[in-house]
C-alpha cells in the first residue's frame, strides 16, 4: 500500500464512504434474500412514486373511463384488449394504472401512519423511561388501555361513526387523513413500549451520568444522548409497523371503511373485485392481492434482515 | 473561607417509606489547588459524596441536611438552571469506567464540542480548536485524527485520557474523580494517575479523588478522608493517616495492602463485611468487626477526637488520649 493511500485512509472519511464500509452494508451484500427484497421493494416504491408517468391511464380522470371496457381480462387471456395489460375492473378502469395509483395510496398511508406512531410513541416512551415514577406509570397505563383495543376495532368504530355523522361525501375527501390518524393513533403503544424499555436500559449507563455532570438539560440528554442509542430497535419495529399499517389499511378498505372506490388503494381494489370473483373476473381481486402480499412480505423480510444485522450478538464475521 | 466547604451534609434515600441515611454529618473543606482523597470499602458512600456535591442525587435520594459551599455559594440551594452552569463548568467529574462514559454513537470531537457549546457562546471551529488543544494536553498522539474517531476505536487508557480532556475543557476549579483508574490495566493506571496529578498541579485545579487504592491516595493527595457506613471516621493530612493511622478500620485497610505481607503469606483482611444501611449497629458502626472493642463501642457513637493533625471517631483512641492527658495532669 502506498503512503498516499494510508494517508487517505487515515483522513476523516465522509458519510458515504463510512456507510460503504459499515457492517450494515457488508451484511446486506452477503444476504441474497435482503438484496432481492430490497430490489422488489424499490421497484414497487419507484413505480408508486412515478405512477403518473408510468400508468397508461389516469384512473382519477372519469373522461378516460368507458363502462363498455369493464371486466376485460388480462392480455394473456382470450377476449382481452391489448391496451389493458392487466385487464380492467368492474368500472372499466385499467387495472395496471389503478394498481400503480393504489400502491401509492397504500404506501403513503403506511409510511405516514408509522411516522405518526413513531412520533407519539417516541415522545411518550422517552418521557416514561427517562422520568420514571408516576409519569411512567401514568403514561404506560394509557398505553396499556390503548393496546387492549385492537387496531381494527378502534378504526372501525371511529371511521364508522365519522362516516355516519358527517356523511360519505366529506368522508371520501378526508379518508386518507382519517386513515393515517386512526392507524397512527391506534398503534403508538408498540413504539412507546419498545423505546421505554431501551431508555430504561440506557439511562443507567455512565454516559448519561456524564452528560448530567457536564450540565446538559434533561431535554438535551433525552433527545441527543439517549435517543440515538435506541435507534436500532426503532428501525426494526418500524419495518414491521409499516407492513402492519398497510395491512390494516387494506383490511379497513376491504370492509368498506377505508379509501373510497373513486381513490382506490390496494385494499379497496381487492374489495371492489370481490363481488365479481364468482362470475369469472378473478383478476380484479387476485392481481392487487398478489401485489399486496409481495409488498408486505418484502418489507417483513427486510425487517428480519435488519433485526439480525443490527444485533451485535449475531455477528458472524 | 475555603474554596469548597461541606458542612454536616446528610443524604437520605426514602425506600418504601423507610428512610436510609446514606450519608451523615459529612464535613470537610478544600482549598484551591488542594487534593483530597476519599477512601473506604464499597458501599461506604464515597460516590454519594461526589454526587451530593454536584447536587445530582437521583430519586429516591435527597440531600436532607447540611450545605455545600463552593466559593461561598450554597450549591444545594441553587435552582436547576443555575446548577447546570456549575456542572461541567466550575466542577467537572471523571467516572470509573471509560468504556461507558463516552456516548458510543458520537465522535470524540462531537462530544467535546457539544460540551463547550453548552456552556459558552462559541463557534464550532473555535470549539474544535480548544478540543484539539485539550487532547494535546492529555498527550493523545495525533489529536486531529483522533477527534473524528468513535469511542470504540480507542483503547481504554486512551478513552480515560479523553475523559480527562473533557473534564478540563471548561477549565474547572474542581475535578471530582470517582475511581478513575479502577477499570484500567495496572500498567495504564499509573500513567493516568500521573497525568491527572500533573494537570491538576499545572492548572491549579482542586481534586477530590475517590478510590479504594491507598497507594494512589498516598501518592497524589494532601488530605484524606476515610469513610465507613456513610460517615467520616477519620480525616487528616494524608501522610499522617498512611503512616500513623489511628482508627482500627484505617489500620485494617492499610494492613490489607499486599505490600504489608511477605510473599507466600495470606493477606491480612478485615473480617466481616460492611453492614447494609438498613441495619447499622448501634454505637460505633464498625464495632462488630473491630478487634479493639470496648463496652462503650456498642452503646455510644464516638465523637471526633483530635490526634495529631487528624480527627478520629473512635472510643479507643479517645480513651488513650484521655489516659495520656490524665497522665500529663498527674505528672
Amino acid at each position: 500500500m502506498s503512503q498516499n493511500t494510508i494517508a487517505t485512509l487515515l483522513k476523516m472519511p465522509n458519510l458515504w464512504q463510512r456507510l460503504k464500509r459499515s457492517h450494515l452494508i457488508h451484511s446486506f451484500k452477503k444476504d441474497k434474500v435482503a438484496i432481492a427484497s430490497f430490489t422488489i421493494l424499490m421497484l414497487f416504491v419507484g413505480a408508486a412514486i412515478l405512477a403518473p408517468l408510468l400508468a397508461p391511464f389516469d384512473p382519477y380522470d372519469p373522461s378516460t373511463i368507458d363502462i363498455m371496457d369493464s371486466e376485460l381480462p388480462p392480455v394473456w387471456q382470450e377476449e382481452s384488449e391489448g391496451k389493458f395489460l392487466l385487464g380492467t375492473d368492474a368500472q372499466g378502469r385499467d387495472l395496471l394504472s389503478t394498481m400503480l395509483y393504489g400502491m401509492r395510496t397504500s404506501l403513503l398511508i403506511g409510511i405516514c401512519a408509522v411516522l405518526l406512531q413513531c412520533f407519539l410513541g417516541v415522545v411518550v416512551g422517552l418521557c416514561a423511561g427517562y422520568f420514571g415514577g408516576r409519569i411512567d406509570s401514568f403514561l404506560m397505563r394509557i398505553a396499556d388501555i390503548q393496546l387492549s383495543f385492537s387496531t381494527l376495532m378502534v378504526a372501525i368504530v371511529v371511521l364508522a361513526v365519522f362516516q355516519a355523522s358527517f356523511g360519505a361525501e366529506l368522508y371520501s375527501k378526508l379518508a386518507l387523513i382519517m386513515l393515517i390518524l386512526v392507524i397512527g393513533i391506534a398503534e403508538w403503544p408498540q413504539y412507546a413500549r419498545t423505546i421505554r424499555a431501551s431508555v430504561l436500559a440506557e439511562k443507567h449507563k455512565e454516559y448519561v451520568d456524564a452528560a448530567r455532570v457536564m450540565g446538559f438539560r434533561n431535554s438535551r440528554i433525552m433527545l441527543h444522548h439517549i435517543l440515538p442509542n435506541t435507534l436500532s430497535p426503532l428501525l426494526v419495529i418500524s419495518t414491521v409497523q409499516i407492513a402492519n399499517a398497510i395491512i390494516s389499511e387494506a383490511s379497513l378498505s376491504f370492509l368498506g371503511l377505508g379509501m373510497p372506490v373513486s381513490q382506490p388503494s390496494l385494499g379497496s381494489l381487492i374489495a371492489s373485485g370481490f363481488e365479481y370473483i364468482f362470475s369469472g373476473s378473478w383478476w380484479i381481486s387476485a392481481i392487487p392481492g398478489i401485489v399486496l402480499v409481495v409488498l408486505v412480505m418484502v418489507i417483513n423480510l427486510l425487517g428480519d434482515w435488519l433485526r439480525d444485522a443490527l444485533n451485535p450478538k449475531l455477528y458472524k464475521d | 473561607m475555603s474554596f469548597l466547604q461541606v458542612n454536616n451534609l446528610e443524604v437520605t434515600f426514602n425506600l418504601r417509606n423507610n428512610p436510609l441515611k446514606a450519608l451523615q454529618s459529612i464535613s470537610f473543606d478544600l482549598e484551591r489547588g488542594e487534593r483530597l482523597g476519599i477512601v473506604g470499602e464499597s458501599g461506604a458512600g464515597k460516590s454519594v459524596v461526589a454526587f451530593a456535591i454536584l447536587n445530582l442525587i437521583s430519586r429516591p435520594g435527597k440531600i436532607t441536611a447540611g450545605e455545600v459551599l463552593l466559593d461561598g455559594q450554597d450549591l444545594s440551594k441553587l435552582s436547576s438552571k443555575e446548577m447546570r452552569k456549575i456542572r461541567g463548568n466550575k466542577v467537572a467529574m471523571i467516572f470509573q469506567d471509560p468504556m461507558m462514559t463516552l456516548n458510543p454513537v458520537f465522535t470524540i470531537g462531537d462530544q467535546m464540542i457539544e460540551c463547550l457549546k453548552a456552556h459558552r457562546k462559541i463557534s464550532k471551529a473555535n470549539a474544535k480548536k480548544i478540543a484539539v488543544q485539550k487532547l494535546k494536553q492529555v498527550q493523545i498522539p495525533s489529536p486531529e485524527t483522533r477527534i473524528d474517531q468513535y469511542p470504540h476505536e480507542l483503547s481504554g487508557g486512551m478513552k480515560q485520557r479523553i475523559i480527562i480532556a473533557i473534564a478540563l475543557l471548561m477549565d474547572p476549579a474542581l475535578i471530582i474523580a470517582d475511581e478513575p483508574t479502577t477499570a484500567l490495566d495496572v500498567t495504564i493506571q499509573a500513567e493516568i494517575m500521573e497525568l491527572l496529578l500533573e494537570l491538576c498541579e499545572s492548572n491549579h485545579v482542586a481534586l477530590i479523588l475517590i478510590t479504594h487504592d491507598l497507594g494512589v491516595v498516598s501518592h497524589v493527595t494532601q488530605k484524606t478522608i476515610v469513610m465507613y457506613a456513610g460517615r467520616i471516621i477519620e480525616q487528616g493530612p494524608t501522610n499522617e493517616i498512611i503512616n500513623d493511622a489511628q482508627h482500627p478500620y484505617t489500620q485494617g485497610l492499610i494492613n490489607a495492602l499486599p505490600q504489608q505481607t511477605l510473599p507466600g503469606e495470606k493477606l491480612n483482611q478485615i473480617r466481616g463485611t460492611m453492614p447494609s444501611l438498613q441495619d447499622i449497629p448501634t454505637g460505633c458502626a464498625f464495632n462488630p468487626r473491630c478487634d479493639f472493642i470496648l463496652d462503650v463501642c456498642t452503646q455510644l457513637r464516638p465523637a471526633f477526637t483530635q490526634s495529631g493533625g487528624c480527627s478520629v471517631a473512635c472510643h479507643m483512641v479517645q480513651a488513650m488520649k484521655d489516659a495520656e492527658k490524665g497522665q500529663d495532669a498527674y505528672e
